[in-house]
C-alpha cells in the first residue's frame, strides 16, 4: 500500500560524472527520512599545492582544477594577485578577459543544455537519442559550443586549460585577423542563439516554485564576469574581501567537498541566481525572447536554470561581438608589477556561479596560503534542500523510475561539476 | 582532397600511443611534402570529446589513431579497426570526456562525419594510465600500413 511504502535508494557510485559522488534517499510512509548528496572524490589538495608557487604559476595551476571552466579559475586567481599587488590592468586586457570568459560560458552552457540537460525535458534518455529527432537543435548546440571553444583557443592558446592569462594581462595579443574571423562566425550564429532562447523557454518544465536566496556578482555598468560586489536578492551587498564574514564553509560527514552557507542558510549561485539578481542588466531585446513563454525572471523555479543558461549564451554572443568590434593590437598585452607581501581576493562568475579565491603572498610573490571556494561546493546545500522540496512536490508515491528521473533532473539543473552527466543515477531499491 | 590524420591521447601512460604514431608518421618524407602542399594535416589531440567534430570539419578523409588495449597484437602495432569493432569501444565514465564511440554515433546521426573515415588502433598491452611513461618496449610499428591510403 502506498501509505506504508518504504523506499530506499542507494546510488553508491554516480556514473558518468565529473567527479565521484552518490545519492542516498530513504522514503518511509510518505516522507523523506534520509537524503544525502554525497561527494566522496578524494580531496585534490590544490590549495596546499599552490603554497610556495610563484604568483604567475597560479593561473595555470588553478586552471587544472576544471577542464570545462579553467578560465574562471584563471580569472579569480589573477584578479586576486592584482588586488594584492596593486596592479591596474589596461582597458584592452580587461576587454579581452571579458571576451575569454564569453568563450567559456558559451562552450560550458551549450554543452550542458544540449548534451546533458535538454534530453530530460523531452523524454529522451541521451543526447544521441534526442539528435535523431531534433538534429538541428543538437547541431545548433554543437555550433555554439564550438564557437566558445574557438574563442578560448584564439585568446587563450587552447580551448582546454588555456595558457595565455597572466597577472597583469595576457602573455600575447591574439592576431587581429583571427579575431575578425571569429567575429564573422559569431555574427552568423547570433540569430541561432536567439532561437535557442526561444526554444529552451518553451520546453515543458515542471512547475515547482521554491524559496531560495540567489547570490551573484553585481557591477554597476555591466553584466558581470570579473568584477563587482557580491549581492543577493535578500539584500546582501558586500565586497569580495568580506566574503568570509558572511559565508561559512563547513564539512559534512558525507562529502569531501565543503558545504557553504550564507548567514547560516543554503543559497544558490549560477545562471539562475545571476539572471534573478541581474536581469535588469540584460538587454531588453534578449529578455523579449522570453515573451509568450512560461519563463520570466526573477524566477523561483529551479527548472528555469536552463532558460537562464540559454539567455546567457545569447548575451555572450552579443557581448563578444561588441568587444570584437573594437579589437586592436595593444602596445603591450600586460603591465609590469612588483610583488609585495599582501593578501588579495578574486571573485568572478564561473559558468556554474561565483568562484571566490583568497591568496596570502610572500614579499617575493610566492603563495603563502590559498583558499578556493568553487560554485559546486556552494550549491551543495541548496541541492539537497531542492531535492527534498522537489521530490515532495513531485509526489513520493511516484514509481521508482520516475523518482530517479526527477532526482536526476533536479541535480542537473545545477550543472554541477560532480554530476554534469546524463542519466547517472543507478537505482537500487529495497522495499520492506 | 584534404586529409587529416588525428592522433588521440593523453599524457598518461600508454594513452600517449596515438601521439607516438603521429610522431612516427611525422618522420616520413612524403608526409612532410603533403603537409607543405596543404593537402595533409597531422593533429595531436588530448581527449577531444565532442570537439572532434570540429577538428575534422572541412576534411574529406580523416584517419583517427588511438590507443587500444589488445593482447593479440604486438605492443605498438598499428591495426585498422573494423566498423563492427567500434561498437565495442568503451563509453566513457565522465560526462566531461565523451568517448570516440559516442562522438562517431552523434556525428553519424547529424551527418557530420567525413566522407571517408578510417580508425586505427595502436596496440597497448594493458591499461597502464597511472604513470607518465609508456609501457617499456612500445615502439610504433606498422606505420607503412597506415600510409596505404595515399
Amino acid at each position: 500500500m502506498p501509505e506504508s511504502r518504504k523506499l530506499s535508494i542507494r546510488v553508491p557510485i554516480l556514473t558518468r560524472v565529473e567527479g565521484e559522488g552518490a545519492l542516498e534517499l530513504d522514503i518511509d510512509n510518505g516522507a523523506i527520512t534520509h537524503l544525502k548528496f554525497s561527494i566522496f572524490e578524494p580531496p585534490r589538495l590544490f590549495e596546499k599545492l599552490l603554497e610556495g608557487r610563484d604568483c604567475q604559476e597560479v593561473p595555470d595551476i588553478t586552471a587544472r582544477i576544471c577542464g570545462i571552466c579553467p578560465v574562471a579559475y584563471q580569472m579569480s586567481a589573477v584578479h586576486a594577485a592584482e588586488m594584492a599587488f596593486g596592479v591596474t590592468i589596461s582597458p584592452w586586457a580587461r576587454d579581452l578577459r571579458r571576451l575569454l570568459y564569453c568563450g567559456e560560458w558559451l562552450q560550458s552552457h551549450a554543452l550542458h543544455i544540449h548534451l546533458l540537460a535538454a534530453p530530460d525535458f523531452l523524454g529522451f534518455d541521451s543526447a544521441l537519442a534526442m539528435a535523431k529527432i531534433f538534429p538541428h537543435v543538437v547541431k545548433r548546440g554543437l555550433t555554439l559550443q564550438g564557437l566558445g571553444n574557438r574563442l578560448m583557443r584564439v585568446i587563450g592558446g587552447r580551448s582546454v586549460h588555456p595558457v595565455n592569462t597572466c597577472v597583469g594581462g595576457f602573455y600575447a595579443a591574439p592576431p587581429v585577423a583571427e579575431m575578425q574571423a571569429l567575429r564573422v562566425e559569431l555574427a552568423a550564429a547570433q540569430e541561432e542563439a536567439y532561437e535557442l532562447v526561444r526554444w529552451v523557454a518553451r520546453l515543458p518544465m515542471p512547475a515547482d516554485e521554491q524559496d531560495f536566496v540567489s547570490v551573484a556578482l553585481q557591477h554597476p555598468d555591466e553584466y558581470p564576469f570579473n568584477e563587482g560586489r557580491i549581492v543577493s536578492d535578500a539584500g546582501l551587498a558586500i565586497d569580495s574581501a568580506d566574503y568570509a564574514q558572511h559565508f561559512e564553509e563547513f564539512q559534512v560527514p558525507h562529502s569531501t567537498a565543503l558545504h557553504a552557507h550564507l548567514h547560516g542558510k543554503a543559497y544558490l549561485v549560477g545562471p539562475l541566481a545571476r539572471v534573478n539578481v541581474l536581469h535588469e542588466q540584460l538587454p531588453a531585446h534578449l529578455l523579449a525572447l522570453l515573451a509568450g513563454s512560461g519563463v520570466q525572471f526573477p524566477s523561483r523555479n529551479m527548472f528555469h536554470s536552463m532558460a537562464a543558461r540559454a539567455l546567457e549564451i545569447a548575451y555572450c554572443i552579443d557581448e563578444a561581438l561588441r568587444l570584437l568590434d573594437s579589437y586592436t593590437l595593444p602596445d603591450q598585452p600586460y603591465v609590469a608589477f612588483t610583488p609585495r607581501e599582501s593578501t588579495g581576493f578574486g571573485c568572478t562568475e564561473a559558468p556554474r556561479g561565483m568562484l571566490w579565491h583568497r591568496y596570502d603572498f610572500h614579499a617575493d610573490g610566492t603563495v603563502k596560503t590559498a583558499r578556493i571556494v568553487p560554485p559546486t561546493s556552494q550549491n551543495q546545500a541548496r541541492m539537497e534542500q531542492d531535492l527534498h522540496q522537489s521530490l515532495h512536490a513531485f509526489g513520493l508515491d511516484n514509481d521508482d523510475a520516475a523518482l530517479r528521473l526527477r532526482a536526476e533532473q533536479v541535480i542537473r539543473n545545477y550543472d554541477p561539476c560532480i554530476s554534469c552527466a546524463t542519466h547517472f543515477l543507478r537505482l537500487k531499491v529495497t522495499r520492506t | 582532397m584534404k586529409t587529416a590524420i588525428i592522433g588521440i591521447g593523453s599524457p598518461f601512460g600508454d594513452d600517449q600511443a596515438g601521439w607516438l604514431a603521429l610522431d612516427a608518421l611525422q618522420q616520413e618524407t612524403w608526409v612532410k611534402a603533403q603537409e607543405a602542399a596543404g593537402i595533409l594535416t597531422l593533429q595531436k589531440l588530448d581527449r577531444p570529446g565532442m570537439s572532434l567534430l570540429e577538428h575534422w570539419h572541412g576534411y574529406d578523409h580523416v584517419m583517427l589513431i588511438d590507443a587500444v588495449i589488445s593482447t593479440q597484437h604486438a605492443p605498438g602495432m598499428l591495426f585498422k579497426l573494423q566498423p563492427e569493432e567500434l561498437a565495442l569501444l568503451e563509453f566513457p565514465t565522465s560526462s566531461h570526456g565523451f568517448g570516440i564511440a559516442e562522438v562517431l554515433a552523434l556525428g553519424e546521426t547529424l551527418g557530420l562525419l567525413p566522407k571517408q573515415l578510417d580508425i586505427w588502433g595502436v596496440a597497448v598491452p594493458f591499461h597502464n594510465v597511472d604513470s607518465n611513461s609508456l609501457t617499456t618496449g612500445i615502439i610504433c610499428t606498422g606505420v607503412a600500413d597506415v600510409l596505404d591510403w595515399k
